[in-house]
């Protein structure tokens, strides 16, 4: 391949990494935050279906994760967003790759190694209605991972961790609210339980799997306005997985656009936002509904290509969105392009960049592509 | 604005073509053991042929509570308490007032006039039934036609929604759920009604998939001519959609209006409060606000305007209020209603 720009970083196979997370644009020497908490290198995992066949629900993933910084994974169902989540959270083994910690390797652990992960590493679920027990109270729910993680000397003292938990995510005055059940709370008032049990681990990673996406409109805003207050104040390193990508512009500092499994756009969340380069990001933004854009494309019948092929629809070769993408071209349909940089911190794995986002390359530096 | 009163307004959208659907003075109460739960509270709302009404709020609105209700879609201990519902189709002679209608005389109306697309494509399509079988069921049920004849038309309503023919011999779970809201939209459009009501049709879908599927509801609508009334929690997306939208809170109405006038000039604080919520993916990053406490209990809702605890224009003389739709003297839309009476 005789491409000069852009250029492929941590392409598959290489099995390569660092360079993956460098481009993060939530490095320490980019933007201030605090130390490498977690780092994801070349995530693999495979489900065995029916038969013989395999599903590689995610493939080859590297990131990293900073503490005081937001990184949103982005993708629609199916895409594997969640799988990383697991992953990460030690609920399932990946295939392939590697997770470490503070710079130590994740790998098999005794029972007291993986509480100690566990205290380190947290999850906040999607629906609050299931992830917490009807039949306990507020109380129970936090004074259990209180116990465990953090082995309170006296009653008193677990009482006053209770309480700063419950002023933490604002549920004052925190006595009626700890002897409440779940039935007797608001999804609002719930999901703050689950950011407060997931706090009484004094966890570094928060990983927060679609936490506001089952909550009403006119309180999601608050909910991730808490979310990043709390990150801020515990220097929390925040992965918000979303489907919804106008919320990661505003909430998360590095955006990465998952599709089929791979991560196929990265880069400032601004800038992905506004300036999308891989031909997925450009469909996921333009679908997005846009009040400040009334009665638009939705009337003009909107985007044709797409039609009846979703992620799930498995490619089995080249890139994975080379059956819905405008600009596919052979190349496309046999080889899958690895991330190419297009600048210090942005990445796309498009073998059509040149055409895809011509702003982006820059002209002059691309050679086409070699004809194949 | 200045909020000045011709009174209460008997129907919203009054105006020279007559609705084809007309909600007046509508009351739907749950019975529950502790009194009555006022879940719809005197709405009235009325659709246009050929027009897009959205109807937006939070859960717990009410607003598909309306909305089953008007079709008497309704089980106890839910109760209609007051208001009538006119349906006026083109194949229909007289106005139908759907709240006297017998059980049998409902049967005919349903899904022949007024069809609905229910929130949950997987629990709406029978399981055991290919996609063929369903659509002709509907057909069979409602329109005196032969059984080939159903499945020609089955066939080609697969194409209108842009589903290969061959899917006609798939069954439920065999389809994404993508396909599967296309087969539901497809049965509501089997009998070519005049009414096509839709309760968040694409809520579980992504964004991607939501928009083809919208598009393509938006071209039948202009090709078939159906009115839809579109309920949905997405405000954003209801504004690029609907002709008129109609906001709900508490069960009441708060603000009905164009969708541009909500989008530029909204009336209500709840309407300016939801619009400040949406994180925009286009244009500068503006500063959000959201809207402060929960969402009301109906059980214990506080005397006059509902959202008072949550306003962040309310005074004492909003605990006397009652919630009646008033005219939005500054706005060019003659039929902009707001129920408060007070924020400029």
């Amino acid at each position: 391949m005789s491409v000069t720009s852009p250029q492929p970083i941590g392409g598959p196979g290489t099995g390569t990494t660092g360079q993956a997370g460098d481009l993060g644009g939530a490095g320490p020497e980019t933007a201030g935050y605090g130390e490498l908490a977690m780092e994801a290198i070349g995530l693999r995992k495979n489900y065995r279906l029916k038969g013989s066949e395999i599903l590689a629900a995610v493939k080859d993933v590297s990131f990293k994760l900073y503490r005081g910084a937001v990184v949103a994974l982005v993708g629609e169902s199916g895409s594997g967003k969640s799988t990383v989540a697991k992953l990460l959270a030690g609920q399932e083994a990946p295939s392939g790759g590697r997770i470490t910690l503070h710079g130590m390797p994740v790998g098999v652990m005794s029972r007291r190694q993986f509480r100690r992960y566990k205290s380190e590493v947290q999850l906040v679920f999607q629906d609050p209605f299931s992830s917490l027990n009807p039949i306990h109270t507020v109380r129970y729910h936090l004074a259990r991972p209180v116990r465990l993680h953090q082995h309170p000397v006296s009653k008193s003292a677990l009482d006053a961790e209770l309480v700063s938990l419950m002023e933490q995510v604002r549920l004052t005055p925190a006595e009626p609210f700890l002897a409440k059940y779940p039935h007797e709370l608001s999804g609002g008032q719930r999901q703050r339980v689950s950011f407060a049990r997931a706090l009484a681990a004094h966890p570094s990673v928060l990983l927060a799997d679609e936490p506001v996406s089952m909550l009403d409109v006119s309180i999601r805003l608050e909910m991730l306005t808490l979310l990043d207050d709390l990150r801020t104040r515990f220097q929390l390193a925040l992965l918000y997985i979303t489907h919804d990508i106008a919320s990661a512009r505003y909430f998360a500092d590095e955006i990465l656009v998952m599709y089929a499994g791979e991560i196929v756009e990265r880069g400032p969340a601004e800038d992905v936002t506004q300036q999308p380069a891989h031909p997925y990001t450009q469909l996921l933004v333009a679908s997005a509904p846009d009040p400040d854009n009334l009665g638009s494309v939705l009337r003009g019948g909107g985007q044709r290509a797409a039609r009846n092929i979703d992620s799930l629809g498995r490619v089995t070769t080249g890139c994975p969105f080379h059956p819905r993408c405008p600009f596919a071209e052979d190349k496309c349909r046999s080889e899958d392009p690895p991330l190419m940089q297009l600048s210090q911190a942005r990445g796309a794995a498009c073998w059509r960049l040149d055409v895809a986002a011509p702003q982006l390359v820059g002209a002059a530096k691309v050679e086409p592509v070699n004809g194949i | 604005m200045t909020a000045t009163s011709p009174g209460p307004l008997q129907a919203p959208f009054a105006s020279q073509d007559e609705p084809v659907l007309e909600i007046s003075d509508f009351s739907v109460a749950y019975r529950t053991f502790s009194g009555d739960v006022a879940a719809v509270d005197g709405i009235s709302l009325a659709l246009r042929p050929g027009e897009v009404v959205g109807l937006a709020g939070e859960s717990g609105s009410g607003k598909s509570t309306l909305a089953y209700g008007a079709c008497r879609l309704l089980r106890a201990p839910a109760v209609i308490t007051s208001g009538s519902v006119t349906y006026r189709g083109r194949r229909a002679n007289a106005p139908v007032e759907i709240l006297d209608k017998r059980p049998d005389e409902l049967r005919a109306l349903r899904w022949r006039e007024i069809a609905i697309v229910f929130q949950s494509a997987m629990n709406a399509l029978n399981p055991v039934l290919n996609v063929r079988d369903q659509l002709t069921d509907v057909m069979r049920a409602h329109l005196r036609i032969s059984k080939d004849e159903a499945v020609e038309r089955a066939a080609s309503l697969l194409d209108f929604v842009s589903i290969p023919r061959a899917r006609l011999r798939s069954y439920p779970h065999e389809l994404s759920g993508g396909m599967r809201q296309r087969v539901m939209i497809a049965m509501a459009l089997a009998t070519d009604p005049e009414v096509v009501i839709m309760d968040e049709p694409t809520t579980a879908l992504d964004v991607v998939v939501q928009r083809d599927i919208l598009g393509q509801v938006v071209e039948l609508k202009e090709r078939l001519g159906f009115a839809m009334l579109f309920i949905t929690h997405d405000l954003s997306l209801l504004l690029e959609l609907a002709d008129r939208v109609a906001i709900m809170y508490a069960g009441k109405l708060v603000e009905v209006a164009s969708a541009r006038e909500v989008l530029h000039e909204p009336a209500h604080p709840y309407t300016k409060g939801l619009l400040n919520s949406f994180p925009s993916l286009r244009g500068a990053r503006r500063r959000l606000a959201g809207i402060p406490g929960s969402p009301p209990d109906l059980r214990s809702l506080p005397p006059g305007c509902p959202f008072l605890p949550r306003c962040g224009y309310g005074t004492d003389r909003c605990r006397s209020i009652d919630m009646t739709l008033v005219r939005v003297a500054s706005s060019p839309d003659p039929e902009h209603l707001t129920a408060c009476p007070f924020v400029q």
